[in-house]
This record gives structure tokens, C-alpha cells and sequence, in this order.
């Protein structure tokens, strides 16, 4: 039923994190290998509550959702000071 | 007579447009209803007591730990309403938590909450003792 975490999938979750947030820190890992875990560090978060801040992340892995390819992910956010 | 019939008739896609919208704003309207109705409310794959996906499973448990009484919709019931409530809150996955009719977030964000002590904080002091 869970999606299947490829590395390409990963390559792919990778190149759109470097887009939306290039240059600053985050960190994609495999979870337990169904559900993978991105954490992303962002100046860009200041000011926005938890909800907003993951809606970054899932704006920049939106083409991802929407075809399916990813369809769970653990997101984990950090206002860099 | 003939041209008057076919200006009163709307098109196919005009009318699938607002057969399609209907349908949304009547889940919408659903969904409303539910998060109002209860003070816990969490849209999830499968039930409180057989979660059908991880993170539900990890919500679930928060939940019970906290001895908090909760109401729950099974969008792998419908999956009109599986797409509604993502389209309702722009977030494209599942679970999803309202409380007192707020949208909190997914179990990640429900996590973070219980650890720092703040979900505690939030709670509308439902627990069953």
C-alpha cells in the first residue's frame, strides 16, 4: 500500500529540496524504508507556524504528490536562527 | 423555437464542472460539519482500533496515552473524501488532525506537540477518568 522508496525517488526528493531550498540545510533519510523522513532547516521559516513551515516542504515536493510517487512523509522543520 | 431550446440547455462540461463542485462543496461541508461536532477529530486510514498506516498507528497511540477521547473519519471508505480533505486543508497527506475545529497538522507535527508538552495544553479536557 506505502509507497516504494527508490533511490530514485530519493534523488528526486533530493533535487527539489535543492531548489526550494538551496544552500541551506536538510537532510533526507529512509525512515524504516516506507515511510522516508525529511528534515530541513530554513531561515525561510521565520515568522511561520509548524503548519505553514510543512507546507513549504510539501510545496516543493508537490509534483511528487500529485503523481502518486510519494504519498508519506514525515516532515520535521527547524527555524535556523 | 429550435435555437431557443439550445440556448437553455448548458453544455456537458459546464454542467460536469458543477456536478464536480457540488460534489467537493458537499464534502466540504461534511467535513465541517465533523471537525465542529467533535473536539478531537482526525481523518485516517482505518479505524482507531485496526489503523491501517503507520502514522495513523502513531497518532492513535498519542491519543490513548493521553487518555483522550477522539472521533475519527476512515477516508479508505471513500476516496471522494480521502481527495476533499486535502483539497479542505491544502495538505496532501493523511492522518490530519483537528482540534476544536482547528487543522493542527499530521502526526509529525502531533509528535513534536506532545513532546514539548504543548498538545496537553491544547486539549479541550475531554479525557475519560
Amino acid at each position: 500500500m506505502c509507497q516504494i522508496i527508490s533511490p530514485e525517488l530519493v534523488s528526486k526528493i533530493d533535487d527539489r529540496l535543492l531548489s526550494a531550498f538551496n544552500g541551506e540545510k536538510y537532510e533526507i533519510n529512509d525512515g524504516d524504508g516506507l515511510h522516508p523522513e525529511v528534515v530541513v532547516e530554513s531561515a525561510k521559516f521565520k515568522g511561520m507556524n509548524r503548519v505553514d513551515q510543512h507546507k513549504m516542504v510539501y510545496g516543493a515536493l508537490h509534483d511528487l504528490l500529485k503523481s502518486g510517487e510519494l504519498h508519506s512523509v514525515n516532515v520535521k522543520t527547524k527555524i535556523l536562527e | 423555437m429550435f435555437s431557443l431550446f439550445t440556448v437553455f440547455i448548458p453544455s456537458f462540461e459546464v454542467m460536469t464542472q458543477r456536478a464536480l463542485k457540488n460534489e467537493n462543496s458537499n464534502h466540504h461541508e461534511k467535513i465541517e460539519e465533523l471537525i465542529h461536532k467533535h473536539p478531537v477529530f482526525i481523518f485516517m486510514k482505518g479505524t482507531p482500533d485496526q489503523p491501517m498506516c503507520r502514522f495513523s498507528a502513531l497518532v492513535m497511540d498519542i491519543f490513548e496515552n493521553l487518555r483522550v477521547n477522539v472521533e475519527s473519519y476512515n477516508v479508505l471508505e471513500d476516496p471522494l473524501m480521502r481527495e476533499a480533505i486535502k483539497d479542505y486543508t491544502d495538505w496532501p497527506t493523511l492522518p490530519q488532525i483537528f482540534i476544536d475545529g482547528n487543522f493542527i497538522g499530521g502526526a509529525d507535527i502531533l509528535q513534536e506537540l506532545n513532546d514539548n508538552g504543548e498538545l496537553k495544553k491544547m486539549l479541550p479536557g475531554n479525557s475519560n477518568e
